[in-house]
């Protein structure tokens, strides 16, 4: 198996000296978006937009993404409105306002796969060298639904509303309602986003997740469940979300369900791991249930290293 | 405890120095068309706020600091200053609390960045927890003065009781690197190194008797102290229509606490409870990842992309002796010094997206991944405890650390259609294969079809419906499988023979046969221009359809109301109900001997019902010719935990646990009243009110004699009622263009 990989990595890695083609951009057929631009040509120049469009134009300049696109690209060849617009001549020149609006890639009006075919002319690469074929490309979602470039709404990154989580709780509304919950990670305070564990760009990993598993997504920050342990608990080398909820939880540590019966789905061994823990057990305040019940004694529960720890109690 | 100011002051110095860096060597630059103006914008805020808190409660100050009714300075900045080419942004937020981060980038576009991120964040667990513990915040744990021990808990004489606030305080620094170059800029290089320092008090368990009927722990305050140190390098090639990337990452965790030592609070037992305990904590460890990952665009409408990932992760601390008396002391009886840990990951991924027709697009997928856990196996003799030399090396109870190890084979194919215009049907096929090491299981299969649909025909409805079906099937369950595997050829000839760890009849419910159901739909309504009505629904249900005993099924299902109601450009409403449940039914047996075990009298199943409801509602106006800003939000969430019981004859009948209850309401009141361009000032008020009721803790006091058995360290001190106000100005950096 290492020699595969061996061999794989080095292919790749020839493929770094192969001749490549220009980064800057892609080239687009914009008549393909809109067949009225079929006869158009860049203007290369934006002195006429601002004529219509100066609010638009002065809030976008002052964006990052339009300090970095005149820095970069500078203000001719393409002009920078023509980059996302397409070419404006037959816009500049209409005279009819039904026709000049119909001459211009307005992004109101054309498909999610032209909006995001526009974006990609420069984006496709870093994170979002995955976009195509994602589960979010896939189902139709566009760049415009989550960001917006015209204005500054967002402290980063230019979200269509004042944060990542917002954008993502448009669509994954339980997600929403699920950190409200009592046992949360720190994203309702500004200390975490989605975008700590997903890439909603396309990724490797499932779930669209960042790291190719659960588990190296959340050791990410959890070095100290890493491991590995002399004496592994098996579930938790496979899938920390066995136990846990990391979107939210009304049970102690973002887990699935109360102890013991979380830990009681897997072990019913003779004596108390097989123990009815019921009302009456807890009026009766037995160790098993009150306080951190299992973890009590098996506080080793993500595994222990200590040579007598294999019940992870040490 | 470490002391963690040189890695505020240095980082603080750095981030600070970086500005007078940009603008050292920088002439000012004359006007030109092709260039970006000279500019500042943003917003600098600073204010004042007060809290009042009824009570003092970590929930409320979980992860802001905020336990106690108390002001604290308000102080934000996000700014972006230009000159030319180049940049600098500062982005600052809640500098007056502890969770306060300062995040700072350099750069020139197109070219290079530094940036620079500091962060720290609280993580408050309990603020009424107690110990009568000497020696806490340290390593060592022992029973003060006037403390007496007793048979069980109801017996100890505590003496003095010390509070202790359970808290982690995290302390993250990133400093970094990035450049491009190149002809034509196609490739970067990036460096950034991380850094997390992680100190505090925890509760952690702590075990002296180990046998039927004996069991005693304690709950003890755990020093933290922890640092984590990260290199994250990437080279990449970003051509046009072929990318590549290779990432190096390096982890390296240091635990400053190998071991923490405790006394007992019971009385010693020959055999079964020990005087003192040792528990290990998390040891050291490093990883290492390298990955190379591609996307070659094969044609305007084909992609393939790849990734190939390599990683170790190592462990080699020394272990510890097998217990604290004379007799586990001696390291000889160790059977190797070292932990001598290793898994190696390998992870392989091929994504070809196609669309062969116009309307017709294609994703194929493989993933694999699997672990190559290279731990040395040796059998370990079995000390119950720390204390105790006559219980120790039994050979009949020696066990063999199993490193488990796991492989995962996915293949995926999803078809997208366009049926007509705005809609498209989706319909996927997978097939995983999941073998296991020391497992009850070695494999499974799970084959998963889905679809679905998606619309936005009619402008004035969007809708989806979507569904799957999954069957996981395993090739046979073997609960001998991980005891055998584990327990000595003396032991399962012997007094083990016929043993096992869980009951025959149970499937444990991450490898047990399983009928994977989802269906969902979600509609948003545009009826007019004012007026957005949403709706979803998501169920999902796992039925483990062989389970004899273990959990039989797992439902979950949820339905959200959302209205958007934008009456006039000034005033907007938006209201929002989620509904949740989940339902499950676990199925057991209580038991305590061979015949019991079979005994379906002895039958006991638990019901857990979980409801969740979250109400939410926000309204905004701008007012006195959008001057003035009003926003008033509000959040309720109530969640509700029922968990009933039935059991068999042989058993007392069941009661039903009492309820789990979480409950929370939040009222925020916003506004804003723009002065001038440049100056806006505001007020905000917060209030909130929790409760919780949790039958693990309710009644009872921390460090008591209330529980037989274990001594615990912390009760419920969620509870609170917060009320927070806040004056602030924000000045608005605005160059004109």
């Amino acid at each position: 198996m290492l020699k595969v990989l061996l061999n794989v990595f080095l292919l790749v890695l020839f493929s770094f000296l192969l001749p490549t083609e220009s980064p800057a951009f892609k080239q687009i057929d914009w008549a393909s978006i809109n067949p009225s631009l079929k006869s158009a040509i860049p203007v290369n120049d934006t002195t006429e937009c601002l004529d219509c469009h100066d609010d638009y134009i002065e809030s976008f300049e002052k964006t990052k993404h339009a300090k970095a696109y005149r820095a970069i690209f500078g203000w001719s060849t393409p002009a920078s409105c023509e980059a996302c617009h397409g070419p404006l001549s037959n816009h500049l020149k209409e005279k009819d306002l039904d026709k000049k609006l119909d001459s211009v890639v307005s992004f109101k009006n054309i498909s999610p796969e032209a909006k995001n075919s526009i974006c990609m002319q420069c984006h496709e690469k870093g994170q979002s060298r995955n976009w195509m074929g994602s589960t979010h490309e896939s189902a139709g979602v566009s760049c415009t639904n989550c960001h917006y470039v015209m204005t500054k709404r967002s402290k980063s990154k230019l979200f269509i509303k004042g944060d990542s989580i917002k954008v993502c709780f448009q669509c994954h509304r339980d997600k929403r309602a699920k950190m409200e919950r009592a046992s949360h990670m720190p994203l309702r305070e500004g200390k975490m986003s989605c975008t700590g564990c997903h890439n909603p760009h396309g990724s490797f990993g499932p779930n669209l997740l960042q790291k190719a598993t659960v588990n190296e997504t959340c050791s990410d920050c959890h070095q100290d469940k890493r491991g590995p342990m002399l004496w592994e608990h098996a579930p938790v080398r496979e899938n920390c979300s066995t136990c846990h909820d990391p979107h939210g939880s009304n049970f102690q540590s973002m887990l699935k369900r109360k102890p013991p019966y979380l830990c009681q789905q897997c072990h019913m061994d003779s004596f108390h791991p097989s123990s009815v823990y019921d009302g009456t057990q807890i009026n009766a305040r037995e160790a098993e249930i009150v306080g951190k019940s299992c973890i009590n004694c098996h506080s080793m529960i993500h595994g222990s290293n200590h040579p007598s720890g294999a019940r992870f109690q040490r | 405890m470490i002391d963690k100011s040189w890695v505020i002051k240095s980082m603080l110095i750095c981030l600070l120095a970086l500005p007078v860096c940009a603008y050292a060597d920088e002439p000012t630059p004359a006007p030109d068309n092709t260039k970006n103006e000279d500019s500042v914008d943003g917003q600098i805020t600073i204010g004042g706020s007060g809290v009042h808190l009824n009570t003092r409660s970590s929930k409320f100050g979980e992860y802001n600091g905020l336990l106690d009714s108390t002001g604290f300075f308000v102080g934000d900045a996000d700014l972006l200053i230009h000159s030319d080419s180049k940049y600098f942004s500062l982005l600052a937020e809640d500098i007056g609390l502890e969770n306060r981060t300062i995040n700072m980038e350099l750069g020139e576009y197109g070219d290079y960045k530094f940036f620079a991120e500091l962060d720290q964040q609280p993580h408050y667990l309990s603020t009424t927890s107690k110990s009568y513990f000497d020696g806490i915040g340290g390593t060592v744990l022992t029973n003060p003065t006037g403390f007496a021990t007793g048979a069980n808990a109801a017996g100890v004489t505590f003496g003095k009781i010390n509070d202790v606030d359970l808290k982690l305080d995290s302390v993250n620094g990133t400093l970094g690197f990035a450049r491009t170059f190149g002809e034509d800029k196609e490739k970067e290089f990036k460096f950034t190194f991380h850094r997390n320092e992680r100190n505090g008090i925890q509760s952690l368990g702590g075990t002296f008797g180990t046998t039927g009927g004996n069991t005693r722990s304690v709950v003890i305050p755990e020093l933290v102290d922890q640092v984590t140190n990260e290199i994250r390098t990437s080279l990449a090639f970003n051509g046009q229509d072929k990318q590549f990337q290779l990432d190096y990452f390096f982890s390296s965790y240091n635990n400053k606490v190998k071991s923490i030592t405790f006394d007992s609070p019971y009385t010693p037992v020959a055999g079964t409870i020990a005087a003192k305990g040792l528990i290990s904590r998390a040891p050291d460890n490093q990883y290492h990842k390298l990955s190379l990952s591609s996307g070659w665009k094969l044609s305007p409408t084909t992609r393939l992309s790849s990734i190939v990932e390599y990683g170790v992760s190592k462990q080699d601390t020394n272990l510890l002796a097998f217990s604290l008396d004379a007799a586990g002391s001696d390291r000889s009886l160790l059977p190797r010094q070292t932990a001598g840990a290793e898994i190696q990951t390998v992870h392989v991924n091929l994504n070809l997206t196609a669309k062969p027709f116009k309307k017709l697009g294609v994703n194929l997928k493989y993933r694999h991944y699997e672990t190559i856990n290279e731990t040395e196996q040796s059998e370990f003799l079995y000390f119950r405890n720390d204390t105790n030399a006559a219980v120790g090396a039994a050979t009949n109870r020696a066990l063999t650390n199993l490193p488990y190890d796991y492989k995962q084979d996915q293949a995926t194919l999803d078809l997208n259609y366009s049926l007509f215009k705005g809609t498209q049907l989706k319909l996927g096929f997978e097939s995983e294969l999941y073998q296991r090491d020391f497992r009850e299981v070695e494999a499974t299969v799970e084959n998963t079809v889905q679809t679905r649909l998606k619309s936005s025909y009619f402008s004035f409805v969007d809708m989806s419906f979507w569904g799957s079906y999954a069957n996981r099937v395993a090739d046979s369950y073997d609960p001998t499988r991980p005891f055998t595997a584990r327990h000595s050829d003396a032991c399962l000839l012997g007094a083990c023979a016929g043993s096992f760890d869980s009951n025959p009849d149970l499937r444990r419910v991450d490898v047990a046969n399983r009928h994977r159901s989802k269906f969902g739909s979600a509609f948003t309504f545009f009826p007019t221009d004012k007026l957005i009505v949403g709706m979803n629904y998501n169920f999902l249900e796992d039925d483990f359809v062989n389970s004899t005993r273990g959990v039989q099924f797992d439902k979950n299902q949820d339905v959200t109301l959302d209205l958007s109601y934008t009456p006039t450009q000034t005033t907007s409403y938006t209201a929002y109900y989620t509904f949740n449940r989940r339902q499950a039914q676990q199925d057991n047996r209580s038991f305590s001997n061979a015949a019991q075990a079979q005994d379906t009298s002895r039958d006991w199943r638990a019901d857990h019902d979980d409801l969740s409801n979250t109400v939410g509602f926000e309204v905004k106006r701008k007012a006195m010719d959008k001057k003035l800003d009003l926003t008033a939000n509000y959040v309720y969430t109530k969640s509700l935990t029922h968990i009933t019981f039935a059991t068999g004859s042989a058993l007392a009948a069941g009661v039903d646990a009492p309820d789990l209850l979480t409950e929370r309401h939040r009222l925020g009141l916003t506004g804003k009243y723009t002065v001038n361009p440049n100056l806006t000032i505001g007020l905000n008020y917060l209030y909130e009110n929790y409760r919780t009721k949790d039958f693990s803790t309710i009644g009872i006091s921390a460090s008591s004699g209330e529980v037989a058995q274990s001594i615990l360290l912390s009760a419920i001190d969620r509870n609170y009622e917060a009320q927070v106000g806040m004056l602030f100005a924000v000045y608005t950096f605005n160059t004109p263009q």
